[in-house]
């Protein structure tokens, strides 16, 4: 069977990108930017709520992706890379030791352990900073672009 | 057990999955990341005393709802999409251009992912080069991640925001159809929505002369 699509050099250096240096703040960026193209629009042109509503879960909506995006991206980048650091302090000799024999494993563990400690860090950033900060962005946007009475 | 002991356990079984069984590893972080961050962000709600009543009515059901619905399509869509993308390479669906001729009499074998992948990594060890082998993995681990992102785009950025604002607007309507039964009667507009009723402005009378009556302005 001959293939349908066939991947000359450039797109190749895109899939390689995505295969070897894309990672948890590359992938939360993206995420993160995507959604501020999409979600406003949908809250904004939401026909089950009256227009007041409507206005304030925009507010609140670009004011969570832009502080939680921005959070997630330092913190996520922050957790991979002190990871190695982490690895170094940390016992893992009770990690499937037959498993740490080969070597793309401890890559896999770093990473492992950089994703543990980025939900740690979340655990308190999500309500000491994001919460906060969401709010207090909510009612920001609210101020400007909601006359109170309307 | 002492709270060290514990802890330690607790962080070498989540790292034991983390290498083991990454996939539902990423799936079980991503859900409870999700958790935290509705749970977090549905307080900042109920505690922003500047937003009116009406509204909270609505944005703490679509908070609630968009952790609940992203957890759930994350696990049956986003992470569904991942194997999408490599199953398009180990079906020679989409292939790189340096792996045409090496994979013409490759036929796959293997009934998951994992073992087709190494049906088709082994063929290109035997018939290919190391160029070859490099390009391959690079191509089913790529596009895993980038099919991968592309579904997560449409669950978390479409699916999500169009069902949970769906669900919530019923709610809302539910909590003031409720709330305006319970309201107290309003003398000069009947028995309307409560939030409205509380912030109705106070109807100003004034009084011409000896004329008893008042005259509503």
């Amino acid at each position: 069977m001959r293939p349908i699509v066939k991947l000359g050099e450039k797109p190749m250096k895109i899939v390689g990108y995505c295969a070897n240096k894309l990672a948890g703040p590359e992938n939360r960026l993206i995420l993160g930017v995507s959604a501020l193209a999409s979600q406003p629009f949908i809250d904004f042109y939401n026909k089950n709520v009256d227009e007041e509503t409507r206005k304030y879960s925009v507010c609140k909506t670009v004011s969570k992706i832009i502080i939680g995006t921005t959070v997630g991206v330092i913190v996520r980048a922050l957790a991979i890379k002190y990871s190695a650091r982490f690895l170094k302090s940390v016992d893992v000799s009770g990690v499937a030791p037959d498993i740490l024999k080969r070597p793309e494993s401890r890559k896999i563990l770093q990473n492992t352990i950089g994703d543990i400690l980025g939900l740690g860090i979340c655990l308190f950033t999500n309500f000491l900073i994001d919460a906060p900060l969401t709010k207090k962005g909510t009612n920001f946007f609210a101020s400007k672009f909601i006359k109170e009475g309307k | 057990m002492s709270i060290k002991t514990s802890f330690t356990k607790m962080f070498t079984k989540f790292c034991e999955q983390g290498v083991t069984d990454r996939a539902n590893f990423l799936k079980n972080t991503a859900v409870v990341g999700w958790a935290l961050s509705s749970l977090a962000q549905t307080c900042a709600i109920l505690f922003n005393d500047k937003m009116p009543k009406k509204e909270k009515r609505f944005l703490i059901p679509q908070e609630i709802f968009d952790g609940l619905i992203n957890a759930t399509l994350f696990w049956f869509i986003t992470s569904k999409a991942a194997n999408l993308g490599k199953l398009l390479v180990l079906k020679k669906h989409i292939l790189p251009k340096s792996l045409v001729k090496v994979t013409e009499n490759l036929k796959v074998t293997g009934s998951d992912i994992g073992s087709m992948k190494d049906s088709f990594i082994g063929h290109i060890k035997k018939f290919g080069t190391s160029n070859d082998l490099k390009t391959a993995q690079n191509a089913i681990e790529g596009m895993g991640v980038a099919v991968g992102i592309v579904g997560a785009i449409i669950s978390n950025n479409i699916i999500t925001p169009l069902l949970r604002n769906k669900l919530a607007g019923m709610w809302q309507k539910r909590e003031l159809e409720r709330a305006s039964h319970n309201a107290p009667l309003n003398p000069h507009f009947g028995n309307i929505e409560y939030d409205k009723y509380k912030f109705q402005k106070p109807v100003k009378t004034v009084s011409f002369g000896s004329y008893s009556g008042g005259m509503k302005i």
